[in-house]
């Protein structure tokens, strides 16, 4: 049986991946200049989804939480509340369970727009983002998207502030083909899914509109009520690439979105130096 | 005077559940075809019904076939729930390591697959049903998604006319106790949500526009003929944009 592929993953098969310019630098961007010794500790990561369940033993601690709900008497239709709150479904705890087990040390903050059945509004997940980028955060875990195109403005708008901001965009691509925003903007951090053991291995596509791959495809993740799943999707292959930008900037701090793709380019082609 | 409110009940019940015998075989002669190209023991379709809060399976091909065909499943339950939910195509490897599959409903029609692939049915932003693969040799998302295009043809047009007929009935019971036929159209827009709200809008405009002088129409017409070039270029833009991928 072959691999159930998510859309646009099969781009990464090794033979079809384009070579990549080398910089020339002194020596190649490895693994170990790249994320040696980082544990992603001082970076904050953001997932916005359908909350985290702090308590869920892969999960083990968040250290910040909001829900964004419509309100109608607020002054932009919606308001944001901190504190604890629960995964409505368990798709955010999975995307946290992963960045956790890469990155053991980073921050994690909860950001709930989804509700019960996975379903939401592109504005409130536009307000989420909006928080995220607001509220100072490193790295920000998208598994959602909108294929409602007439929300283009205002994702384009708020992933050029994150750009500009330092912010890390990590958006999944969907499932199957079709318009997904923010995932297909080239400013954020594109990603697709492979089979791997490895939670480290990304790989790069230049052609796009997926522009990185990392570990999606039958991966155990947590799930609700403290349980474990094994799922595929580029929902977990989004977290694996969040996780490693965490370990980059846990060691680089202060790296802009465009050097961070210029370290993930130089880990892809490291990994696929050794990749058989 | 017949009765239109039970009219309306009548479409509101009805309309998921529209479809013709042409319909129901093509849709099980796409998941044989479905089937046939993903190596799958067992193809289906389930329709949403929004009101009811509920999947219907109308078509289906390969294992448990009969079975499954009439099954209802509340559209919040099973990885058909979750696609209906999120909107987002799902495989699974290996269901009994999933919370999210339906046993019991899967159990009912004979055939338990290992793996399950599903994809939703789309008409732009609006989720109309689900595709679903059973233990596919080649459990590809992308071709599933276009089988599933394929589907939306028919759920596209049966919902459509589902909509049309609501929204007819609407104004028919309203005008028994109003004016014209326009307000009545207005009245059932003011009640009605989305495409049906301003498809009744539309057929508003229209009969107060044939009221009007032959200049008026003329130009009227010339303003939605050319809307209507814009609206179709932005779709070839759109198209473009996903033929270059």
């Amino acid at each position: 049986m072959s691999d159930p592929l998510p859309a646009w993953s099969d781009a990464f098969e090794p033979e079809r991946l384009a070579p990549v310019p080398r910089l020339g630098l002194d020596g190649p961007i490895t693994r170990e200049w790249a994320i040696g010794g980082s544990t992603g500790a001082g970076v904050k990561v953001a997932i916005i989804d359908s909350g985290i369940d702090a308590g869920h033993p892969a999960v083990g601690r968040v250290d910040g939480a909001v829900i964004i709900e419509p309100d109608d008497d607020a002054p932009d239709g919606y308001r944001v509340v901190e504190g604890p709150h629960a995964d409505l479904y368990g798709h955010g705890t999975a995307c946290a369970g992963i960045i956790r087990s890469v990155a053991p040390d980073a921050q994690l903050y909860s950001v709930r727009v989804l509700g019960e059945r996975l379903t939401g509004k592109a504005w409130i997940f536009a307000a989420g983002l909006d928080w995220a980028i607001t509220a100072g955060m490193n790295v920000v875990n998208l598994s959602l998207s909108t294929s409602n195109d007439t929300y283009i403005p205002t994702f384009h708008e708020l992933t050029d502030a994150a750009a500009f901001s330092r912010v890390m965009l990590v958006s999944a691509m969907a499932n199957e083909p079709k318009t997904t925003i923010p995932s297909e903007f080239s400013s954020v951090f594109s990603t697709a899914s492979i089979r791997s053991d490895d939670p480290l291995e990304v790989r790069y596509n230049s052609a796009g509109p997926a522009e990185w791959a990392a570990r999606g495809i039958d991966v155990d993740v947590a799930w609700a009520d403290g349980s474990t799943i094994t799922a595929t999707g580029n929902s977990f292959a989004a977290p694996h690439v969040a996780a490693v930008i965490a370990l980059i900037l846990g060691k680089h701090p202060g790296l802009t979105p465009f050097q961070v793709k210029t370290v993930l380019a130089g880990l892809a082609a490291a990994d696929a130096v050794t990749t058989p | 005077m017949a009765d239109f409110t039970e009219l309306v009940t009548l479409f509101d019940e009805i309309g998921p559940a529209l479809f013709s015998d042409e319909d129901v075989a093509g849709l099980t002669a796409l998941c044989d075809l479905a089937r046939s190209a993903t190596g799958a023991a067992a193809c289906s379709v389930s329709v949403l019904d929004e009101q009811a809060g509920e999947l219907r399976y109308v078509a289906a091909a390969g294992a448990g076939a009969e079975a499954i065909v009439g099954t209802r499943l509340s559209s919040g339950r099973g990885i058909a729930g979750f696609v209906v939910g999120s909107g987002q195509g799902l495989s699974v490897s290996d269901v009994r390591r999933d919370v999210r599959f339906a046993q019991d409903v899967a159990a009912s029609t004979g055939y338990v697959p290992t793996a399950l692939l599903a994809v939703p049915i789309r008409s732009g932003d609006d989720t109309l049903g689900v595709l679903s693969v059973l233990d596919a040799d080649r459990a590809d998302l992308t071709l599933a998604a276009g089988f599933a295009t394929l589907a939306a043809l028919v759920l596209h047009r049966a919902a459509t006319t589902a909509t049309l007929g609501r929204v007819v009935a609407n104004a028919l019971g309203a005008r028994a106790t109003s004016e014209g036929l326009a307000d009545a159209l207005r009245s059932a827009a003011a009640t009605s949500n989305g495409a049906s709200a301003d498809l009744a809008e539309l057929a508003a405009l229209y009969v107060e526009l044939g009221t009007l002088g032959p200049d008026d129409r003329a130009a009227a017409t010339r303003i939605v003929a050319q809307f209507t070039a814009h609206a179709a270029g932005s779709q070839q833009r759109a198209v473009v944009r996903r033929i270059r991928r």
